[in-house]
């Protein structure tokens, strides 16, 4: 029997055994399309983490991730390090930027952190731009490598592919755990988070920093892929693009970055070869995103396709198992009496006689939203 | 950083036991003042363990300015309150609730678009180790699992768990906001008008899930209902015009001269 929870594992199947299988199926136009993809989806994701899970709509996080990607070619042509080294002083030269910007931008909120995180990634862009004798300025760096192993189009396509993957894992992780649902609770209400015992800003600056080293290895993986980085990669427009990808796709999702991200190369890639006015296109797909479905393409399909499944699935179980109905009048339990109570804080717990009905644990998928 | 096996001496330092039991709340001269207007005029008072202590009083009086100053929500112009021996005048309020203070409010703050059972593990999470843990699923947590189940339980909310907050009515809302205030396991929980925006029978609930509550925890309650309030109170507490003017038993407090001219008009039994 096809349940949610297997449905949800065949759909990933489904879309990890087409992304192993595309190299042998497409050209190398369409594999290096689907590795942009995948780091931009890296991208967005690190957005969405901030922006999405955490409520902190961010401008800067080009410049963040781009701090990767020029010290790797800093660290690559300047120093001639070997590219191993070099990966992890730019990995680690990111984390301290974002910790330093994370340190003064979580202390704002809204449209100031907004403003906060665009003038951060103008610094970074400005520095990249004038440092000419360290950054090559406008013609920017040239000459950083791909791993030897990843050298062809396909195994550099397979190499991102890896690295994508286990960063998403570790992203998904992070979003179903505690500190995930708490990053939730802060979008949704800080003031309310402060009495429950939340030290709301230092949960922002770890969320900002884990985002910052998500960013640092998309960075990575777009500046090996180019084998190049410029003043570009920092531009307020590569964080305003990553932003448009993470909503098109869905804010709060961990597909909606990958969707949104393949939809952005799609358009700037391959639509833009037909059709001269692609960025109206883009604008036009975004509007309409914006007017109908708010929360991205995968929101959209979480609600119309997702919740529906949902919602029969359990009216299903609960007919099977005669549970009373959801729905109805203020305690429907009666109060438990003080007596079966186990506020007993001074020994062991007792174990919980509650335990949800089968039907409510099935429902408890919705919990997560991500598809 | 309050774990759970901390919970244990939480209690002891509020109760002495055998000897004489020390308040788990002394409110001293807590005053606030607004520009020209004093909404909490030199307040005092003691609170012991465990016990249910009503504040009165009619609109504007300065209950829920009280409230926040005891919460640390709102800055004290003057005074100082003491909880469990501890200075807390000075504290962020997310520290005060890892101490042990759980409060629910008048007008009801849940997180609307999360689930109820995702409402009550934040409450739940939120003075415990582990809610900086990132890779452990939280609802593989039971440290917080079963608190939250447990507070969703006490409130009669089992079947509602997996329901979106913002789907439930108005009764249920104030059910979850209180079980947000359990799942922490307050020793003092301060309860803002639990039946504000409720209808009669949802009072009547209300007061019974406000009634058996553990012994062990002791509530502080404003309540606009003289009803609600003098019938779920050990001790109350009349404020008018910032000032208490009026302590004592549901009783003496019914008897009260002063206090039935306050809410003169009103039946008072």
């Amino acid at each position: 029997m096809l349940t949610i929870e297997r449905g949800r594992w065949l759909a990933l199947a489904v879309v990890g055994a087409g992304a192993v299988a595309l190299p042998y199926m497409v050209d190398s136009f369409y594999v290096n399309m689907a590795t942009q993809a995948l780091y931009l989806g890296l991208f967005a994701l690190s957005i969405n983490l901030i922006a999405g899970y955490g409520g902190m709509v961010t401008l800067g996080q080009a410049g963040i991730s781009g701090i990767a990607g020029y010290t790797l070619g800093i660290a690559a042509t300047q120093f001639g390090m070997s590219l191993g080294p070099a990966l992890v002083v730019g990995f680690l030269a990111t984390i301290v930027v974002a910790v330093v910007f994370g340190a003064l931008a979580v202390r704002t909120g809204d449209v100031y952190f907004l403003m906060i995180t665009l003038a951060q990634g103008m610094i970074i862009w400005g520095i990249a731009q004038r440092w000419t004798t360290v950054t090559g300025g406008d013609n920017g760096l040239r000459g950083i490598d791909r791993p030897g192993f990843a050298l062809e189009y396909w195994k550099y396509y397979y190499f991102t592919l890896g690295v994508v993957a286990v960063c998403t894992l570790l992203v998904t992780l992070i979003t179903r755990s505690t500190f995930g649902l708490s990053l939730k609770g802060i979008r949704e209400s800080e003031g309310r988070m402060r009495p429950l015992g939340y030290n709301v800003t230092l949960h922002k600056f770890w969320a900002f920093t884990i985002a910052g080293a998500v960013a640092a290895i998309a960075g990575l993986l777009l500046a090996m892929f180019n084998q190049f980085v410029s003043p570009a990669a920092v531009h307020v427009k590569a964080s305003a693009d990553g932003l448009l990808m993470s909503i098109l796709g869905g804010m709060g999702t961990i597909a909606g970055a990958f969707v949104g991200s393949s939809l952005f190369v799609v358009v700037t890639n391959y639509v833009s070869g037909y059709f001269d006015r692609w960025p109206t296109l883009l604008g036009l797909i975004f509007v309409l995103t914006i007017l109908f479905a708010q929360d991205g393409i995968v929101g959209a399909w979480n609600r119309l396709v997702w919740a529906p499944l949902l919602r029969r699935r359990g009216r299903e179980l609960e007919a099977e198992r005669t549970v009373v109905g959801v729905g109805g009048p203020l305690a429907r339990g009666q109060p438990v009496p003080a007596s079966t109570s186990n506020v007993d804080r001074g020994g062991e717990r007792a174990p919980v006689p509650v335990g949800g009905s089968p039907a409510s644990n099935a429902i408890e998928d919705k919990v997560d939203r991500e598809a | 950083m309050t774990a759970p096996e901390d919970l244990a001496d939480r209690v002891e330092d509020g109760r002495a036991d055998g000897g004489s039991p020390s308040p788990v709340l002394r409110v001293h001269g807590l005053t606030r003042t607004f520009g020209g207007l004093t909404a909490v005029d030199s307040v005092s008072f003691e609170v012991m363990p465990g016990e249910r202590l009503a504040v009165i009083g009619p609109n504007g009086a300065g209950k829920t300015t009280l409230f926040k100053l005891i919460a640390r929500e709102e800055r004290m112009t003057a005074g100082r309150v003491e909880f469990n021996g501890k200075d807390i005048s000075r504290i962020p309020n997310y520290e005060l609730a890892r101490l042990g203070m759980g409060r629910t409010y008048q007008v009801t703050r849940i997180f609307p678009a999360l689930t109820v059972q995702e409402n009550v593990m934040l409450a739940a999470q939120g003075t415990r180790r582990g809610r900086f843990s990132m890779f452990a699923p939280a609802r593989g947590n039971s440290s917080i699992r079963d608190p939250a189940r447990e507070a969703i339980a006490r409130v009669g909310l089992e079947k509602m768990a997996p329901i979106t907050a913002a789907e439930l009515g108005h009764g249920q809302q104030r059910q979850l906001e209180l079980a947000l205030a359990l799942a922490m396991e307050p020793i003092v929980l301060l309860l803002d008008e639990p039946g504000a925006g409720l209808s009669a029978s949802e009072r009547g609930m209300m007061r019974e899930l406000v009634a058996s509550l553990p012994a062990d925890i002791t509530v502080l309650l404003i309540e606009h209902d003289m009803q609600l309030a003098l019938g779920l109170a050990d001790r109350c507490i009349c404020m008018h015009n910032a000032k208490v003017i009026a302590e004592g038993t549901p009783e003496e407090i019914k008897a009260d001269r002063k206090v039935q001219d306050i809410y003169l008009g009103k039946a008072l039994e």
